[in-house]
């Protein structure tokens, strides 16, 4: 049930560019689901901003990876936050999370996401394999734009050798003579037929239109395919 | 969050949908006041479901600053500032 909890700022890290992770720690266990949001208060006259929970469900240690890069009034509370520092969150919200029907079912899953995008992805995933050692197959894409704003990355390589049943793809639509991966835009990578997977997506409006479509013609059908709009 | 249910609050609530993208921030805050609607919407079921400081949350905690929120005994938009 969603509430106001007050957490600790206990670490802020700059992974990469704009992208910060900011450790939280609550005076007692959040009840959420990985892939959910929370909305942080980020201002005294009421302003709240959303920011997805980038930290599968752990006791009373909560992550949000943040792109301060708009630079609005969330972004610099961001910023401006200190080791100590005291936030309210309301939280948990959001529906993003792994359908149970599709759990139970034993689909093959892919994720599909850009930019910040990542963030409700990466503990949706660890959750399924580390936490309920889900054995289908479980594909990630990723687009990002440069390398320098690359983070995450070892995490994902080290996912990826621990479990047989996960692929991580990353995809660069501006990658530098030395990058040596896939280039251009996460729909490129659809290549074969996807029938009786699942979808989640998470990214801008555009692209989770132009992922849902091309996803659907490669066999998914409209209703496994499940999106969270970032704006 | 809800309490018990308000018998009249002054604060009226209004979805502008364009903007709203369905994140239902809203519903969590205040579930006697909004729902989504078939097409992912947020939309009214009751404005006094849910008492006047529920609502205002609900709308400040919208991703997307898609509820406004009037006090109907001034007639000032308290939210979005």
């Amino acid at each position: 049930m969603v509430g106001k909890h007050i957490g600790i700022v206990k670490e802020k890290i700059n992974l990469a560019g704009p992208n910060w992770l900011i450790k939280l720690e609550f005076e007692s266990e959040i009840d959420y689901q990985a892939g959910q949001y929370l909305s942080l208060k980020v201002g005294d006259s009421g302003d709240r901003r959303s920011y997805s929970i980038a930290s599968r469900p752990q006791g009373k240690m909560l992550e949000l990876m943040v792109d301060v890069a708009p630079m609005g009034i969330g972004s610099k509370y961001i910023l401006g936050l200190k080791i100590g520092d005291k936030v309210e969150a309301l939280c948990p919200m959001g529906g993003f999370v792994i359908d149970n029907g599709e759990l139970k079912g034993d689909k093959k899953m892919v994720f599909v996401a850009t930019g910040s995008g990542i963030v409700p992805m990466k503990p949706m995933i660890e959750d399924l394999l580390i936490d309920k050692n889900y054995n289908e197959k479980i594909l990630l894409i990723w687009g990002m734009r440069h390398q320098e704003e690359l983070f995450w990355i070892e995490e994902f390589r080290k996912l990826e050798g621990a479990y047989a049943n996960f692929e991580f793809r990353l995809v660069l639509s501006q990658g530098g003579d030395d990058w040596g991966g896939d280039r251009g835009h996460v729909a490129d990578v659809f290549d074969k037929s996807y029938e009786g997977w699942v979808a989640y997506i998470c990214g801008n409006k555009d692209m989770i239109a132009q992922t849902a479509a091309i996803l659907e013609s490669t066999g998914i059908k409209r209703e496994n395919i499940h999106y969270e709009k970032f704006y | 969050m809800a309490k018990d249910k308000p018998n009249k609050t002054k604060y009226q609530v209004k979805v502008i949908n364009d903007k709203c993208i369905g994140a239902a921030s809203c519903v969590a805050v205040a579930a006697m006041t909004f729902k989504l609607n078939d097409a992912n919407i947020a939309e009214i079921i009751d404005q006094d479901g849910n008492v006047d400081e529920e609502k205002l949350l609900a709308a400040q905690s919208c991703p997307t600053a898609a509820i406004e929120v009037v006090d109907t005994t001034t007639g000032e938009t308290i939210w979005p500032k």
